[in-house]
């Protein structure tokens, strides 16, 4: 049997209801097999729900969607009006929708693709690709923190490490989000990478990351700001910071002393509208900027510290 | 950097209990969200409400990151601990399940009134009440 039939059919039960009423319409239309209720319109294509409603979705496995069901669901949801004296929830209409068996737990798989910047290569951690030859393979699961990897700032990062990372380099990252890019140094030759980040989801899935691309070991990463690093933590062979702009210009000082006389730095998460401000903030704390690349609105900037 | 949204995604799910089956699958799947990881994300952060519904508002932002609060729960769960029972009236409208009282209602109104769509605190009391009539709870002054 494939994995695609032995999952269940779903029925789709909808209904456009008054907005103060969501909350209970839901409960009255939620069934034994499914507690959950979802708010809003169906599929980006359904048409915006008409003033002072919304649309209140509720699901039942498809076997046991029956007639006599379905019966009694209408019935529950008529008698609402009465129940409760609220001439606004009489005549609401109850549709019905049938969606195939779906493995949803793996549908962000269909929608995300592998990419490659130079020779990095970000895959799944299902792809069975193997990597071409000079090719270095990353394997990402998107998850809350930054998502896919995608985004414009992340890969001009991703391609300016390739040019500044030397075998057994110690760097650290600001601002490290899924770790990826302090994962990547590594993949690329780094000795050992030290990730921080404000947000407590950061560092176990910046741990998971590097377990999964094989440099746990190499890597140590703290919860907080900027506070989180000690007077132990300097002279970085490199700096990496993916954060917002004004972040990077009040911090420009602080990330430049943490690197060794002519480190490197990689630097992006700045649009358009601050580039100019945020590398006169580099070169003012001693940031000599060599490469500024831009992709989209984005900037990102790499150099030495003098 | 700046994110940027691009929806954002209501449900309600049990504590502790969420899974990539509907309504989650086709509601965060349509937006190529991580499924598997919002489930795993809710059901850490709500495991000591295991069961109890709890709705929840998630941001999905354009590189398909996302971050999500949870919001009260809904008024009937409210209106049953009120009460003391353990759940609703099995036949609404013949059988009462329990009693609140009115300042029971009011309280639970005011705590409800950001996440209901009520115009006012007076409109929060009638959907509160409402609400508990349609779960066999007798509302007495």
């Amino acid at each position: 049997m494939s994995e695609s039939t032995a999952l269940p059919g779903w029925t789709e039960i909808l209904v456009l209801a008054p907005l103060e009423w969501l909350e209970l319409v839901g409960e009255q239309i939620c069934s034994a097999t499914c507690a959950s209720v979802a708010y809003g319109p169906p599929s980006l294509g359904t048409p915006k729900a008409r003033a002072g409603c919304d649309y209140v979705r509720a699901y039942v496995i498809d076997s046991m969607d029956t007639a006599a069901w379905r019966a009694a669901l209408q019935a529950r949801v008529a008698a609402l009006a009465s129940l409760t004296g609220a001439p606004e929830l009489a005549g609401l209409e109850l549709r019905f929708r049938r969606l195939p068996p779906e493995d949803y737990a793996r549908s962000w798989e269909k929608v995300w693709r592998p990419f490659r910047v130079g020779r990095l290569a970000v895959l799944r951690p299902t792809d069975s690709r193997t990597p071409r030859p000079g090719e270095i393979d990353l394997r990402l699961e998107p998850g809350a923190v930054f998502g896919t990897g995608r985004h414009a700032t992340t890969r001009l990062c991703l391609g300016l490490l390739q040019r500044s990372v030397r075998a057994g380099d110690r760097v650290l990252d600001a601002g490290t989000g899924t770790g990826l890019l302090a994962v990547a140094a590594c993949k690329l030759g780094a000795r050992s990478a030290l990730g921080f980040d404000i947000d407590p989801a950061s560092v176990p899935h910046a741990r998971h990351l590097a377990a999964s691309n094989g440099c746990l070991e190499r890597t140590t990463w703290r919860c907080g700001g900027f506070e989180v690093l000690t007077r132990e933590d300097r002279s970085f062979d490199g700096v990496i910071a993916n954060i917002y702009s004004d972040i990077l210009q009040a911090h420009a000082q602080e990330l430049g002393e943490r690197l060794r006389p002519e480190g490197w730095f990689v630097f992006s998460g700045v649009p358009e509208a601050h580039a100019l401000a945020t590398r006169a903030a580099f070169e003012s704390a001693g940031l000599r900027v060599s490469e500024e690349l831009v992709r989209g609105r984005w900037h990102a900037f790499a150099g030495r510290a003098c | 950097m700046a994110k940027e949204v691009s929806a954002k995604v209501k449900l309600q799910c049990p504590g502790g209990q969420a899974t990539p089956a509907p309504p989650v699958g086709p509601a965060l799947g349509s937006h190529g969200v991580n499924i598997a990881a919002f489930v795993k994300e809710f059901n850490d952060r709500t495991k000591n409400d295991k069961g109890l519904i709890i709705p929840v508002e998630i941001t999905i932002y354009k590189d398909r990151s996302f971050t999500f609060i949870l919001k009260s729960p809904p008024a009937s769960v409210l209106l049953i601990k009120a009460a003391g029972i353990e759940k609703g009236a099995g036949l609404v409208g013949t059988e009462v399940a329990g009693t609140v009282t009115k300042a029971q209602v009011m309280e639970i109104a005011k705590l409800k009134l950001k996440d209901l769509n009520a115009r006012d605190l007076d409109a929060a009391c009638r959907i509160v009440e409402g609400t508990a009539r349609a779960a066999g709870i007798k509302v007495k002054d």
